[in-house]
């Protein structure tokens, strides 16, 4: 097995009921490397992150993050194991400020116990001071600076999106999933989306969600085309949408 | 034979807990408000039944029951209108705190219209006889008992009908999985809404005015149907009907068999419906009638008071602690009497900041504060009068011991979803009142217990001097933890779960920490109180009682901040002591502070610490398009 593998996912099925989002899905993500989900509607893109997070329960298959198996795993110790995601409704902590929400992502990286914290030492080991430098950290990426004491929910969608990045650069993800970074961003800050995602590159193993194809082609490795919970090609950008199959799942028509 | 009788007097009741059982399971599938206020929309409707009958000389019980009737409805169109009009489409939680608000209102109002003294009802007020009815053996079965039971199987199945074939069913079931869609797809929300509430108003008037002519009508004769109602309901994992209809009349029929049982069983029937919530949460009962989208679905979005909410300050603990000294200061200048009074605001304070921590922090609900105080008290009197160990001692013990029964609560509440902890609380803390609350060596049996505070301190200057400083030091050490890594994660699992857990935070352990802390708060309270008062009988804990007044100073002070705590307290207890005199005060309690909830979640979430917030942050400053957030990092040195 490959050393720098740093997502594996075999044969991941996830069922609701009678429907089958997801369908004997793989995918590898190599440390350093971004790879583009692109599929209509429905087709189980945002299902496949949620198994790889741990809100969809497998059927069957496996996910394993930097070659630790975690298909039974709770998601907060998927998270622990380096793995950060963003969710494609944006909600973040609606009602913590931006600099709340960039001190929560250090959630892990701070210890600290409930005792220490709690009888008074709390006052002694404020850890905001300590988190100050690592929010810098965090700022020189996206600079969210004015937004530190507005409300989350009081965000426009773009800063919000940025906001949300720079929560999850904070924690130095060895796998980041975003689910539709660019949706609701103006063209202007789409481009802008694209600097970022491709500054983070270096450190991470990135799997994006997006509709957006000229977006993610920019910047991609690798694309996966899914369709009704099946990945139906995968490989180069320009080879996955040149494929037949997934322009028939594009248009609805066969290509001819 | 008497064993079919009792069963068949069963049906009776429990066609009336299906009944009320079948509205709240309307309201919720359609609104996702947890109704807790139902079994008072049937009080008050029973009063007006009962003043109908009384004044009008001439008036038909018939006519009388379809006045009622259409009552109800309307009251439940107002509800629909004015309380839950402006909180429709926000959190679970919003939803139930409203919820305790409303009954507030309704049974403090159906106090002061009506008196709190009991009316007896008369057989002639019964619209079907009481005596004589269908012969089985020796033993007859009234007809009001079939008839009760015919009326309520009927309304239970119509309903199900209505919700299976008609429009007007889909358009609830597609606002309940999902609400979005719902409204894309043309469903007129507010109309469905109206409707539905007519209906919970209408069904709870008819049970109401059906089960008084079984005993003497007081505001509280109908108190024991809510938890009843709410068991029947959670049988069909507050989703089905028809299932909801079989839970109703199969409590009815065990808690009538039951009566006739021999002795240790037939004490079974005051636990029987809190034991069975209980159990049925510890099965994850809605499991089976609930998919995980739908519940997800039904837990609200806390997004849709944007504008509402402000961040507000957490408050310095270096202030808190400046303010201590201050208050300990001022206190000398107090007379004995407003001493006293300052000593218990400040308790009240803190079973305040008890919810601050796990309503404003951990986005959780809960109807034990009352509980935990009374458990908190107790303890004062075990160990502090009966086993005469010191003050100092017994403070901590009360509010450590308070930890395990929030884990046991915990865990029945479903790795502590929102809407089961506030369903399990309830249970808990009638499932208490029925059994620890009324033992001897517990609770002396509900008589008076005397809990003499130490000589050293024995005055009440002196007495209050330790009360601002043991609370001053408590709300200190809370604006410190709630800017730690733990209360933070608190808020984060309450904004959000699911980004919680990616962040890395288990958000189970820290709903549990969030309410186990809430609780020692709350025992530490209750033990202090006891030492306070010097006296005292379980009732001043009665769950219902106290767990509302302390919401409800807690959610006009603010609910998110310790300082909202402090002023909710002050407001609430200067005035009761003010209106001290007046017979009603329980009432306008119960009145004013069901109302004040009401609004102040409409209008002002954040309470009077959130309308103070607004004032300093008057000129927020306007958003630079987000292209020059990323554009200012690139120039900063990204690369
Ligand atoms: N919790 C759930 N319960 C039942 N069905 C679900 C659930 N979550 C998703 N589905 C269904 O699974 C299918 C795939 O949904 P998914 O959200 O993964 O699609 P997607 O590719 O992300 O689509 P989009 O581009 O619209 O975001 C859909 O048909 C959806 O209705
Ligand atoms: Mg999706």
């Amino acid at each position: 097995m490959d050393a720098d593998i740093a997502l594996a996912v075999r044969g991941a099925r996830v069922r609701f009921g009678a429907v089958v989002p997801c369908d004997g899905v793989d995918v590898t993500v190599h440390a350093g490397e971004i790879v583009a989900i692109i599929g209509p509607n429905g087709a189980g893109k945002s299902t496949l992150l949620d198994a790889i997070s741990g809100f969809a329960p497998l059927e069957a298959g496996s996910v394993a993050i930097g070659g630790t198996d975690v298909t039974r795993a709770l998601p907060y110790r998927r998270a622990r194991l380096g793995l950060a995601r963003s969710f494609q409704d944006a909600r973040g902590f609606a009602n913590m400020t931006v600099r709340e929400a960039l001190l929560g992502s250090l959630h892990g990286r701070f210890r600290g116990g409930l005792l220490a914290e709690g009888i008074g030492a709390g006052v002694a080991r404020d850890d905001e001071r300590a988190a100050c430098d690592a929010i810098e950290e965090a700022l020189a990426l996206v600079d969210v600076r004015r937004y530190l004491d507005v409300r989350i929910a009081d965000l426009s969608v773009g800063t919000a999106r940025a906001v949300e990045l720079a929560v999850l650069s904070l924690r130095r993800p060895a796998v980041l999933l975003l689910d539709e970074p660019a949706s609701g961003l103006q063209q202007s800050e789409v481009e802008a989306l694209a600097g970022v995602i491709e500054r983070i590159r270096g450190s991470a193993a990135t799997l994006i969600v997006e509709h957006d194809v000229p977006f993610v082609r920019a910047f991609s490795d690798r694309l996966i085309a899914m369709d009704l919970g099946r990945v139906i090609a995968e490989g180069s950008p320009a080879d996955v949408l040149d494929h037949p199959a997934v322009i028939e799942s594009y248009l609805g028509v066969p290509a001819r | 034979m008497i064993w079919l009788q009792y069963a068949v007097f069963g049906l009776g009741v429990g066609a009336i807990f299906a009944l009320l059982a079948v509205g709240i399971v309307l309201v919720y599938r359609a609104t996702g408000m947890l109704n807790f206020a139902h079994a008072s929309i049937a009080t008050a409707a029973a009063y007006v039944n009962f003043t109908l009958l009384e004044r009008v000389q001439w008036m038909p019980v018939g006519l009388a029951l379809a006045i009622t009737v259409v009552f109800g409805a309307l009251l439940g169109i107002a509800i629909r209108k004015f309380v839950f009009g402006p909180i429709a489409g926000t959190s679970q939680v919003v939803k139930l705190i409203v919820s305790f608000g409303l009954a507030g209102v309704l049974q403090g109002a159906v106090g002061l219209i009506w008196s709190r003294i009991g009316t007896p009802t008369l057989p002639g007020h019964s619209l079907f006889s009481m005596t004589s009815g269908i012969k089985i053996g020796a033993a007859t079965i009234p007809s009001q008992r079939i008839a009760l039971l015919v009326i309520g199987a009927a309304v239970a199945l119509g309903l199900t009908l209505l919700l299976k074939r008609t429009e007007f069913g889909m358009c609830v079931r597609a606002l309940a999985q999902n609400p979005l869609a719902a409204r894309l797809a043309g469903v007129d929300e507010r109309r469905v809404h109206s409707a539905v509430w007519a209906i919970a108003g209408a069904t709870a008037a008819l049970a109401g005015v059906l089960i008084i002519p079984f005993g003497v009508l007081t505001p509280l004769s109908l108190s024991g149907f809510q938890i009843k109602s709410l068991a029947a309901a959670l049988v069909g994992g507050f989703a089905s009907l028809p299932a909801a209809l079989a839970g109703g009349l199969g409590l009815g029929v065990v808690q009538e068999m039951l009566v006739g049982a021999p002795a240790p069983l037939n004490g079974l029937r005051s636990v029987l419906a809190t034991g069975l919530v209980i159990v049925l949460l510890f099965a994850r009962i809605e499991r089976r009638f609930v998919s995980e989208q739908e519940a997800r679905a039904l837990e609200g979005d806390e997004r849709t008071l944007a504008g509402k909410w402000k961040p507000v300050p957490l408050g310095s603990p270096r202030a808190w602690l400046a303010g201590t000294v201050i208050l300990a200061l001022v206190f000398f200048g107090l007379s004995g009497f407003w001493a006293f009074v300052a000593g218990r605001t400040l308790i009240y304070a803190l079973l305040g900041l008890s919810l601050v921590v796990l309503t404003g922090w951990s986005g959780q609900v809960s109807l034990m504060p009352g509980t935990f105080a009374g458990i908190g008290a107790a303890l004062a009197w075990i160990l502090g009068t009966k086993l005469g160990f010191p003050m100092p001692l017994v403070l901590p013990l009360a509010a450590l011991a308070t930890i395990p029964i929030a884990g046991i609560v915990g865990v029945a509440a479903l790795r502590l979803r929102p809407l089961y902890l506030a369903v399990a609380t309830v249970a808990f803390a009638g499932l208490f009142e029925e059994t620890l609350f009324v033992q001897h060596w517990f609770a002396n049996s509900g008589n008076a217990m005397s809990v003499p505070r130490p000589k050293w301190i024995a005055g009440d200057h002196v007495f209050g001097l330790v009360v601002v400083l043991i609370v001053g030091a408590t709300f200190a050490a809370t604006a410190a933890f709630g800017r730690t890594r733990t209360g933070r994660a608190l808020r984060m699992a309450r904004d959000n779960e699911r980004a919680a857990a990616s962040a890395g935070v288990n958000p189970t352990k820290y709903r549990l920490i969030g309410f186990a802390l809430s609780a020692a708060y709350a025992g530490l309270a209750g033990a202090l109180l006891a030492y306070l008062l010097g006296t005292f009988s379980m009732a001043t804990f009665g769950f219902l009682v106290l767990s509302l007044t302390v919401f409800g100073l807690a959610t006009v002070g603010g609910i998110r901040t310790p300082i909202g705590a402090l002023v909710g307290a002050f407001i609430v207890v200067y005035l009761s002591e003010v209106f001290r005199a007046s017979a009603s005060v329980q009432d306008w309690v119960f009145t004013g502070t069901g109302a004040a909830i009401i609004a102040v979640m409409a209008y002002s979430p954040d309470g009077i610490a959130g309308m103070l917030a607004r004032f300093k942050r008057h000129s927020r400053a306007v958003e630079p398009p987000v292209v020059e957030t990323f554009e200012l990092a690139e120039a900063s040195g990204g690369r």
